[in-house]
């Protein structure tokens, strides 16, 4: 396994919530600003990468009977770990996301990973999975939140613009306005326009993924008539 | 038998270093959590009722509404405030009064600044849930938001929204969330009435 | 708390902050589990079931085991033990005593450990200051309103085989797109007033 191929797994081929359609509640619930999605990303992606070095490691010790409690309380450590992290050195966004950071527990891709993946595989490509994953994961939050701002609000980079540039650390900041608010279409920002957008990301990830399979099966066919 | 054992003693064990490790990890973040609590609940309170007292000192000391035997359920304009906690200003410029009530979409906690003369020195919203946009404006850092609260600055417990003939601009599309913001300020105020009455 | 309160609690957790279509609580069985009416309300009844024990044993271990030694912190990982510990003892209860309901709940009672509605309203019981009554309301409630959803969800999946979509809208898609539509439906309650 090399980490090339490992990554086109991750974010394209095999991502966990397009492909796999793993971990649908946070997805939906939290991507209403940049700031949100990118800060929900890259906490499932530590503690993905955590989970399945510490899982890699222990794998060989724990008996088969009880691996999905052992997984359970070695993912649950890890989210609170990351949690009273974030409460203590990140407040502005464990605030904002809420009651999601500790459902981390129960996010399937992090259990799905250390079952499909981990249980079998050695500390190295484990910790590449981790990332790789974990990417996958953002790359989604990253696109729906960029597109319920947009359509929404008419922002770009709600809070993470500000945070960055340092005017409010606490993720409320508007971002770049790109058209005024008002016309923007705000059922988007609502808990409906989770639904919607997603729906319609999955459905252009479909289309892609036929679109692709097809051309390989004309590219095979061409090619079996050339040697034919 | 001796399966089961080992199994309970695996899991124990596992769970015992787990356990150990976010101890840890506690230990190291306790103490900026709690700082940071105590940070952000004073600057809300600073928010709508600034203080001057020397470096050092505790800003607001709370009041304990149960010994006070005030009433904290108050009826503004028909609607039910509650009244959840009051501190007073170190310098006695007045009083901080956390409401909650119910908006257009869910609960709303509100601070409202209260000073001795029975005016409102300024709102800020802490919770909410209102709909993005609409009545969410209420509680944005943005113009639309600063400019909303600023109106409530030196109101008295007969605030009311322009439609009621009062002084309140009403947020665009949030007829609710406005009123309940409005009847709310009232509350406080009356309560400090009849806190400063009782005293 | 006052009964109004109480009252308050079982209408928001039912209709207004429906746990999926406003808190997106629970959403993965809500898709996974809702091709059928049937499967739908053996899944809600399950959730409604569980979720109701967990809030009322959750408060407990939280008020009288972590809070007065100081462990607070450990929340989240106690509360996902008694919940799949929970789990597996209803399970196996149910199978020795009560064979008709395990039959019917069987299937989906372990698929509830990972449920984040289960864990996502026992910790929201403590994140709102609950009183141990309000819990087990909220818990049962939010469980009924959880099955409301996918029951009314599985009866529309039933009539979009029969429909006519885009191709690439095939499976998961035109599923979350009229979940999407179903959610809108619930922002009617959103305006409503309690008390």
């Amino acid at each position: 396994m090399n980490f090339k191929k490992q990554l086109k797994e991750g974010v394209i081929t095999n991502n966990p919530i397009l492909v796999q359609q793993l971990g649908m509640c946070a997805t939906m619930a939290i991507t209403t600003s940049l700031f949100n999605g990118v800060g929900m990303g890259l906490s499932v992606l530590i503690i993905l990468t955590c989970c399945n070095v510490a899982v890699s490691a222990v794998r060989k010790f724990i008996p088969d009977e009880i691996r999905l409690a052992i997984f359970v309380v070695i993912i649950a450590g890890f989210v609170t770990i990351v949690d009273l992290l974030l409460q203590a050195y990140i407040p502005a966004l464990s605030e904002s996301l809420g009651v999601f950071i500790p459902l981390i527990v129960v996010n399937c891709i992090i259990i799905g990973r250390a079952e499909a993946f981990c249980q079998k595989n050695p500390i190295g490509p484990s910790f590449v999975d981790g990332i790789t994953q974990g990417l996958g994961y953002t790359v989604v939050l990253v696109v729906m939140c960029l597109i319920r701002e947009f359509l929404g609000s008419g922002r770009f980079g709600g809070g993470l613009i500000d945070a960055a540039k340092g005017i409010t650390l606490d993720g409320t900041g508007a971002g770049i306005q790109l058209f005024n608010s008002d016309y923007g279409a705000s059922i988007l920002t609502l808990p409906v326009g989770g639904f919607l957008t997603l729906g319609f990301i999955f459905a252009a990830m479909q289309a892609a993924l036929k679109k692709a399979a097809k051309k390989k099966a004309e590219k095979a066919n061409e090619e079996e008539g050339e040697e034919a | 038998m001796n399966k089961i054992l080992k199994l309970t003693f695996v899991l124990f064990l596992i769970c015992a270093i787990v356990a150990g490790i976010l101890g840890a990890v506690d230990m190291i973040t306790r103490d900026r959590i709690t700082a940071y609590q105590t940070e952000k609940s004073n600057a809300a309170r600073t928010a709508v009722m600034p203080v001057n007292v020397p470096e050092g000192q505790a800003l607001y000391t709370d009041l304990d509404l149960k010994a006070l035997g005030i009433p904290t359920n108050i009826n503004a304009n028909g609607q039910k405030i509650k009244i959840c906690s009051v501190s007073e200003a170190n310098d006695g410029s007045g009083y901080v009064v956390e409401t909650e009530f119910s908006g257009a979409q869910g609960t709303i906690v509100m601070m409202v600044g209260v000073n001795h003369s029975f005016r409102c020195t300024g709102i800020s919203i802490t919770q909410h849930s209102e709909t993005s946009g609409l009545g969410a404006n209420a509680a944005s850092v943005a113009d639309v938001g600063v400019n909303f609260r600023a109106q409530f600055k030196g109101v008295d417990e007969h605030v009311q929204l322009k439609k009621a003939g009062g002084e309140i601009d009403a947020l665009s599309g949030a007829t609710i969330t406005s009123r309940s913001v409005t009847n709310a300020t009232s509350a406080a105020i009356q309560f400090v009435e009849a806190l400063q009455s009782a005293n | 708390m006052t009964v109004t309160e109480y009252l308050s609690i079982a209408i928001g957790a039912i209709l207004i902050n429906n746990f999926i279509f406003s808190q997106f609580l629970g959403c993965c069985p809500f898709l996974g589990c809702s091709s059928k009416v049937e499967t739908a309300s053996g899944m809600g009844l399950a959730v409604v079931f569980v979720m109701g024990l967990a809030s009322a044993i959750c408060y407990v271990v939280n008020e009288f085991i972590l809070v007065p030694l100081g462990l607070a912190f450990l929340k989240t990982l106690a509360f996902i033990l008694v919940i799949a510990a929970l789990v597996q003892f209803v399970e196996m209860f149910l199978k020795k005593a009560v064979p008709s309901l395990y039959s019917a709940l069987g299937i989906y009672l372990p698929l509830i450990t990972t449920n984040c509605a289960v864990l996502g309203v026992v910790l929201l019981n403590v994140q709102n200051g609950y009183d141990f009554l309000g819990s087990v309301i909220y818990g049962i409630t939010g469980g009924l309103g959880f099955m409301l959803a996918i029951v009314l969800f599985a009866s529309v999946r039933e009539r979009i085989q029969f429909a006519d979509y885009p191709e690439c809208f095939e499976g998961f898609p035109i599923c979350l797109i009229s979940a999407g539509l179903v959610a809108l439906a619930f922002m009617g309650f959103s305006g409503m007033k309690i008390f």
